[in-house]
């Protein structure tokens, strides 16, 4: 190939449901090549790559291979082809030895049709030898580590004459020897000739191992430039800066601020949770804004007593409080609107009206036996507020569309009286209408004297409607802006990307 | 009359109305087959033979709305039934045994409750492993014979006769009610269809799962006991295979009656008409003149038939 090129994508489009995950979007890759692709969560990098890999299949677009239009129907042959994928989350069989998760559903067989074990393992074998592996290959991959797993996840990317490997956020789960390890072994793949794409969002090591880097946001292309010629608060800004509508006026949060409601101190959990200490007030709205797996979720998911942590305390009104479940948490008068809306969220199957008193429907019984006008009253009154539209209360919650089932979420806990409502990312998956309307909830939530805690990737709905925002990183919260006044995404992304080896405000 | 978690159907549940038609189906066409089939006579038989079956499946039905399975209501029953005979033959104190029997059955029931919730053992292997243990049980006890006992209150609960109408029938009926009541309009009721519907959703919303699971295998194992004393009553003798057969057929009695085996839908009536079409069906091809085997083979079929319909007709 003259122009040097081992894959082209041109005018790609993918949508899922009424989503554009991938709007017309361009990438290409040089042999010999580490191509980073970034962008925000949702930006659509790890959808690209999934076409790529023949997970997904494309809308509308061309790919090229080696200057020949490709349309992989699933990943096997994609790898048949020569393009593996080393995905986010590794998809090992942990029962199986390294040698039968590499050749997964390829085992050689004889002319009687059973499995050549020996031949297995001798393959198997050979490519390990590629990187000093060998004595892996009989282990269990429950016994490996991480780092190890992702190894072999790549090995088994290269089991066939590969020429293009994608990692999808590669080293997210890794330690930082494990990450040297890794960057190392990608430079032996490039000096093979092998071409990478590298989805992060750590821009630190994109400048470490690519030569070039090309952003997306929102489903779209950016712009594709030399690692070498540009800066990284350049990339920052062509990741980020959207234009905003909805921002309203902050200069009276303070005064909108009353007491402490809620404290919680030294809390810790693990590497996710880091000593997170913090105050909520009533009538404010604190955002916690993070990358995916940043701790946001685990801080919650701890303070609300689904998961117990190792120390900490938590405060009511400056009295301490032990939650060791979510019952005493609901006791507490704490509601979680939770981040998985139909795993965790709501019962699809039960109607809108037991979904929404279902935190409290203790209360609303006598002797055990359910008021029914009293219910009635209470979730015909919420339908009414937060504007749910369904055809009655009885209708099933499957039956709404996302924002509504997400309003009966919200429902639940103004129905209940929650004092403190936490929010995990509200708005995923749900139209801009509701989106908007769930904001204006909030903020009337914390005007009627609630404490609101917000969790968002969603960098312009956390400057949008939170008071005060805290940027979470690798378990901590690594800053902390006391004020949401003339704060930029810029300033405020960079606490959530840059890789820093310790806590530290 | 329709219950609100049963208006719009995601899951997997038969419809109750439909299922009703199938049973006036079949009665009629029995009815026509036989002359003797639709006396009043042959309805009490029916009903007392699936009274007991009916009540044990009263259990099973919150348990399945839960989205979890019983597998040891025929041990428990069966075991029961076995305690109350024997001691009633040593010391005829009939009613004193007959509160340890019902003891005993809610005893086996909170244990698989417990194991199930705080060991976090599989439910199904829970109760399977408790239907195997008591089958064992109940030979240990009973020696390996069946137990006969001709004293007239150890006969009472299952031979009496209230203006006609057998004691045994009443008493499921009343059970129906009762259990329809609790399901509808309690908060216990309610946290089961919860947990049946999503049970982490249940739980993220305060609600104790686990005290609620407890409390189901706690009466199923309460119900079970009581099907088990009532069966024995009826038949003046514990035997030693009573229930073996229970397991298998509440869930598809309950399932026919269109509770979701994924749980959170179906309405508790509804395992009654399911035990009622089984009971229809057996008692039907006797009296066409066909081997009681068939019945077996034919329940298998309605069961079958009866969800892949229903599968058709949502796609």
């Amino acid at each position: 190939m003259t122009d040097g090129l081992v894959l082209k994508a041109e005018n790609v489009s993918k949508r899922f449901g009424g989503v554009h995950a991938l709007d017309g979007v361009q990438f290409e890759l040089a042999r010999g090549e580490v191509h980073a692709l970034v962008g925000e969560n949702g930006a659509g990098k790890s959808t690209l790559i999934k076409i790529i890999c023949g997970v997904y299949q494309k809308d509308s677009g061309r790919i090229l291979y080696d200057g020949k239009e490709v349309d992989f129907r699933n990943n096997l042959q994609a790898r048949v082809n020569g393009i593996g994928i080393v995905p986010q989350e590794i998809q090992l069989a942990p029962k199986l030895t390294v040698a039968e998760n590499i050749f997964m559903g390829l085992y050689p067989r004889g002319a009687s049709g059973l499995i050549q074990w020996g031949e297995l393992r001798r393959r198997a074998d050979e490519i390990a030898r590629t990187f000093a592996m060998e004595h892996l290959v009989n282990e269990k991959v429950e016994s490996l580590g991480t780092g190890h797993r992702q190894l072999v996840e790549i090995l088994k990317a290269l089991i066939f004459d590969t020429r293009v490997i994608a990692f999808d956020e590669p080293t997210a789960s890794l330690s930082d020897e494990e990450t040297r390890e890794l960057f190392t072994l990608i430079a032996t793949l490039k000096a093979k000739g092998i071409s990478l794409i590298y989805v992060s969002h750590r821009l630190d090591e994109i400048f470490q191992i690519a030569d070039r880097v090309t952003v997306f946001k929102d489903g779209k292309y950016v712009a594709t430039r030399q690692t070498k010629e540009v800066t990284k608060s350049q990339i920052i800004s062509m990741m980020v800066g959207r234009e905003l509508a909805l921002y309203e006026d902050k200069d009276t949060a303070a005064s909108r601020r009353g007491d402490v409601l809620f404290e919680v101190r030294h809390l810790t959990n693990g590497k996710s949770v880091q000593d997170i200490s913090f105050q909520l007030h009533r009538g404010e709205i604190l955002g916690f804004f993070g990358m995916v797996g940043s701790g946001r979720t685990e801080t919650v998911m701890s303070i609300f007593g689904v998961s117990r942590p190792e120390s900490g305390d938590i405060l009511i009104n400056g009295k301490k409080v032990l939650i060791r479940s979510p019952i005493e948490a609901v006791e507490h008068r704490i509601g979680l609107v939770p981040e998985n809306r139909i795993a965790q969220g709501v019962i699809l199957r039960a109607s809108i009206r037991n979904n929404i008193t279902l935190p409290f429907i203790a209360r609303l019984s006598r002797w055990g036996f359910i008021r029914g006008a009293e219910e009635t009253r209470v979730v015909a009154d919420y339908i009414g507020q937060l504007s749910i539209k369904a055809a009655s209360m009885k209708s099933n919650v499957g039956t709404l569309s996302g924002g509504n089932q997400q309003k009966v979420s919200i429902a639940k806990w103004l129905a209940s009286r929650s004092d403190v409502i936490i929010f995990d990312e509200p708005t995923h998956g749900v139209d801009v209408g509701a989106k908007a309307e769930i904001y204006h909830l909030l903020r009337q939530l914390a005007d009627s004297g609630k404490g609101i805690i917000f969790i968002s990737s969603e960098l312009p709905e956390i400057l949008n409607v939170c008071d005060r925002i805290f940027v979470y990183r690798n378990g901590c919260i690594a800053m902390r802006f006391e004020e949401n006044k003339g704060l930029t995404e810029e300033t405020v992304i960079k606490y959530a990307i840059s890789k820093v080896e310790a806590c530290t405000e | 009359m329709t219950q609100a978690t049963t208006t719009h159907r995601v899951g997997g549940a038969l419809n109750q109305a439909r299922m009703l038609l199938v049973l006036i189906a079949l009665v009629a066409i029995f009815s026509v087959s036989s002359p003797y089939f639709l006396n009043m006579k042959n309805v009490f038989a029916i009903g007392l033979t699936i009274s007991v079956i009916g009540i044990v499946c009263i259990g099973q039905s919150m348990i399945l709305l839960t989205g979890a399975f019983d597998l040891s209501v025929g041990g428990i029953a069966g075991l029961s039934g076995m305690i109350v005979a024997i001691l009633t033959k040593d010391n005829g104190n009939y009613w004193t045994w007959f509160i340890l029997g019902l003891a005993v059955g809610t005893a086996i029931g909170l244990v698989n409750g417990l194991l199930i919730t705080k060991l976090k053992i599989n439910a199904l292997i829970t109760t399977l492993s408790m239907m195997t243990i008591l089958s064992g049980v109940v030979f240990l006890v009973s020696g390996g014979f069946a137990i006969g006992v001709n004293m007239a209150a150890f006969r009472f609960l299952g031979t009496t006769r209230v203006a006609s109408v057998p004691l045994p029938i009443i008493l499921l009926i009343v059970m129906y009610a009762l259990f329809y009541v609790v399901l509808r309009f309690t908060v216990f009721g309610r946290s089961i269809y919860s947990i049946g519907g999503n049970a982490e959703a249940a739980r993220l919303s305060g609600i104790n799962v686990d005290r609620i699971r407890i409390l189901t295998y706690t009466l199923s194992g309460l119900l079970s006991g009581f099907g088990g004393i009532v069966l024995a009553s009826r038949l003046g003798s514990a035997q030693v295979d009573a229930g073996t057969q229970y397991p298998i057929n509440s869930i598809a009695a309950c399932v026919l009656g269109g509770i979701s085996i994924a749980g959170g839908e179906g309405v508790i009536w509804g395992s009654l008409i399911g035990v009622a079409i089984v009971g229809v069906l057996q008692s039907g091809l006797i009296m066409v003149g066909m081997p009681s085997y068939y019945q077996w083979i034919a329940t298998g079929i309605v069961l079958l038939a009866a969800v892949y319909l229903d599968q058709l007709r949502k796609s």
